[in-house]
């Protein structure tokens, strides 16, 4: 009867084949940090950047690639996701300068990268949870 | 939301996969609204009242907690 499966209420998000490069980058850096040590780049500083970068991609690449069957119930999941990740970061941005200034370092902020980094987590935690719920 | 897919299905012979197919969404989705994980869209309770020759309100009924 009806042969469209993508959910026309969702952006248009990435191939689904995108979850695998997505995966096969955030190994990569996740092996730069592993192996910092060995790898012929001298600058420290370079090396975490460069894992960092890499981890940030990988998990936006999983993040933002559609599944296969993209129907109205995924996109609700994505959306709760997405809130979750959000209403995180919020928090975070709040909450985390409090706790510092409470148990001590209060100059210790998040970097732009950590906060992206936690929020990416947030939302692939939730949202594979969510999944695994149906 | 209670519904009645799972009799409708049973009535017609139809699996959770036959069914997820013919109104374009995954076995899953099918599976949540059967188990009342998930209440469909306006589109999809009409697409699946279709499907049965039937209509919405003959498949799905409002509960007093709704």
């Amino acid at each position: 009867m009806m042969t469209n499966k993508i959910d026309t209420r969702t952006p248009k998000l990435l191939a689904p084949y995108f979850k695998k490069i997505g995966l096969a980058t955030a190994i990569c850096a996740i092996l730069i940090f592993v192996f910092s040590a060995q790898l012929p780049i001298a600058n420290p500083s370079l090396r975490k950047i460069l894992g960092t970068n890499l981890l940030i991609l990988g998990f936006a690449m999983i993040a933002l690639s559609r599944d296969k069957i993209e129907d109205e119930m995924i996109s609700a999941i994505r959306l709760r996701s997405m809130a979750f990740a959000m209403i995180w970061a919020v928090a975070c941005v709040i909450i985390r300068p409090l706790i510092d200034i409470v148990f001590g370092d209060p100059f210790r902020n998040f970097s732009a990268e950590e906060l992206v980094l936690s929020m990416l987590v947030m939302y692939l935690v939730i949202f594979y949870q969510g999944k695994g719920k149906i | 939301m209670k519904n009645t897919i799972k009799v409708e299905r049973a009535k017609q012979d139809l699996t959770q996969q036959q069914l997820a197919d013919l109104v374009s969404v995954s076995r899953q989705t099918i599976n949540s609204i059967e188990a009342d994980r998930y209440v469909p869209s306006t589109v999809l309770a009409l697409k699946i009242a279709r499907v049965f020759c039937s209509t919405v309100n003959a498949i799905f009924t409002l509960e007093d907690s709704d």
